[in-house]
């Protein structure tokens, strides 16, 4: 079965400094990806080269067949790729409810001039995306807080609230940039159930630094150093491996 | 929308109780001069709403608002002189003019940094003052356009001020619920979405240019309506009518009455409005005295009298 997501030949440069340096990997339907690595490694850049937050000078980008790295950001959306931010950036000032909504942006058909020829239709269709937000919004455990303003949710909770606006967007690809970052242990704990739920619905691709965590929770592990791939397996293969240990906890002087 | 964040209930009450008592208005005040500074607000509010709604809603900054009020009064003008058109037919034709100049002006203007949106449409709102003012075979240049003709609603011609005031408040209504609509659809949700983190909303599916070309275009038209009525209401319009100064007062009064507040808009538009004519007396001293309340406001309630969000916040993170 073809790959749900194919990268070849990825490669960033920032100056002279390769940030990515030919990167080529697959992620299949239904999985859940991590992607570890020590700060600087490219993990957040092959996210934001996913998206086209940058574009990559080398490689190709296929998803579910079709190339998808000469589209702009809000059309890869479109094809079903959403993405979490690692600094947060949930609409503060905007209710928990409208946060959601704004993310089935890509299901509402209304426009400009249907919104005032067809009425009904816009109406029926706003029903449908404030029902399907309160689904979500239940999912993550915020039904509580709908019509709070999201700048007044405690921290855990914005970090649930950008998840649901994310899939708000029914990806079939979520990527999530360092989900449990700032969370105490029992968070984070809570945080592998959800995510376990909302694997049900998309394919998953997890930056994380807690290595509890991931390891906890993907099938899957791509370990980064320096804008490339050194190392790919199952969680427990990445743990016995050597190179890994190297680059996480020093070499061995001899 | 805002709709969903503050309690609401009291406000569908509050607003048709306020209709009721504008309707009754003019018929307690009969004062000609006290009605002509209602629809002087009038106008000013339907300006306004389009104001806040490209910099309170959408967030991008504009300060050739005059500019667009002005197309829609010189369309609405010249054709009505020139070409013999009525009232309505000039009025359709002024908002899809400035409609298209919108768009026109809001393709180049928002690919560019909120800053430099700022001194794009600036320039614009000069360049239009300028050309009114010099192209003497097309708008009688300084003169302007004089014997405007007045407007009719179904056969019934509209003269007086009283007749004026009950026109402009149904502008202002239409304007408002058109505006309450539209912030509420798709259109209004992925405009604040742009305003509050650009970057989010496109990674949300957003096409950020298309909708702040189409939201800048939307309250641009709105400016074009308010100059068309003014057109009509004066009978008579110059260049003098849509300089830097009316952008600023427009602006000013959108921030006093609150970025982001549809009601607020109106509200800024009254408080301006009155207070310009309060001080009428020390003419020479109104445009201080209406910055010293531009700065009041800012410093003891920066999101102004009916605002969600503070201006200060807005210019640091400008449209990027």
């Amino acid at each position: 079965m073809a790959p749900l997501l194919e990268a070849k030949g990825v490669s960033v440069y920032f100056g002279g400094v390769a940030a990515l340096a030919d990167l080529s990997m697959t992620i299949d339907k239904g999985e859940i990806l991590g992607v570890i690595g020590p700060n600087g490694s490219g993990k957040t850049t092959f996210i934001n080269v996913l998206t086209k937050m940058y574009v990559a000078n080398e490689g190709t980008i296929d998803f579910k067949g079709e190339r998808i790295d000469h589209l702009p950001p809000h059309q890869i959306t479109d094809k079903g790729i959403a993405r979490t931010f690692q600094n947060l950036r949930i609409f503060k000032n905007l209710s928990v409810l409208d946060n959601v909504i704004i993310g089935a942006h890509r299901h509402i058909r209304t426009n400009f001039f249907s919104l005032f020829l067809r009425p009904g239709h816009h109406l029926s269709e706003e029903r449908k995306a404030r029902r399907q937000a309160m689904e979500l919004l239940e999912l993550m455990g915020l039904s509580r807080k709908v019509h709070e303003l999201a700048k007044n949710l405690p921290y855990g909770e914005q970090r649930r609230l950008e998840m649901a606006r994310a899939l708000a967007t029914e990806p079939d690809l979520l990527l999530l940039d360092e989900p449990t970052a700032g969370m105490n242990p029992g968070e984070s704990m809570a945080m592998i159930d959800l995510l376990r739920t909302v694997n049900q619905r998309a394919t998953l691709l997890i930056i994380e630094h807690n290595m509890k965590m991931i390891m906890n929770l993907a099938q899957r592990l791509v370990v980064l150093n320096a804008g490339q791939i050194i190392f790919e397996g199952t969680p427990i293969q990445v743990q016995k491996n050597e190179r890994v240990q190297e680059i996480y906890l020093g070499k061995e002087e001899t | 929308m805002a709709a969903q964040t503050r309690p609401w209930r009291w406000q569908f009450l509050f607003y048709p109780l306020i209709l009721v008592g504008l309707l009754i208005l003019p018929l307690v005040v009969t004062n000609e001069y006290v009605l002509r500074i209602m629809i002087m607000i009038w106008i000013y509010s339907v300006a306004c709403l389009g104001y806040n709604f490209i910099m309170g809603f959408t967030g991008l900054l504009q300060f050739g608002h005059a500019a667009f009020y002005g197309i829609g009064a010189y369309t609405t003008g010249l054709l009505m002189t020139e070409l013999g058109f009525s009232f309505w037919p000039a009025l359709a034709a002024a908002a899809a003019v400035t409609f298209i100049f919108g768009i026109l002006m809001g393709l180049p203007a928002l690919r560019l940094r909120g800053d430099y949106i700022c001194l794009v449409t600036l320039a614009f709102g000069e360049i239009f003052r300028v050309t009114m003012q010099g192209w003497q075979s097309f708008t009688h240049g300084q003169m302007g356009i004089v014997g405007i003709a007045p407007p009719s609603v179904f056969g019934f011609r509209i003269v007086s001020n009283f007749h004026f005031y009950y026109l402009g408040l149904a502008f202002v209504v239409t304007s408002f619920l058109f505006l309450t609509y539209v912030a509420n659809s798709k259109i209004g949700r992925a405009a604040t979405a742009i305003r509050e983190d650009e970057l989010a909303a496109t990674c949300l599916g957003v096409n950020t240019a298309y909708y702040k070309v189409l939201c800048f275009s939307i309250g641009c038209t709105l400016a074009g309506v308010a100059g068309s009525f003014l057109a009509v209401f004066l009978s008579t319009i110059a260049p003098s009518n849509f300089t830097l100064g009316e952008t600023v007062l427009m602006c000013i009064m959108v921030i006093v009455g609150g970025l982001g507040s549809l009601p607020g808009s109106i509200l800024g538009a009254a408080c301006l409005i009155f207070a310009t004519e309060f001080f009428r007396q020390v003419y020479e001293y109104r445009l201080l005295i209406i910055g010293l309340i531009m700065v009041f406001v800012l410093l003891w309630h920066p999101q102004g009298i009916m605002g969600i969000r503070a201006w200060q916040r807005h210019e640091a993170e400008g449209g990027d």
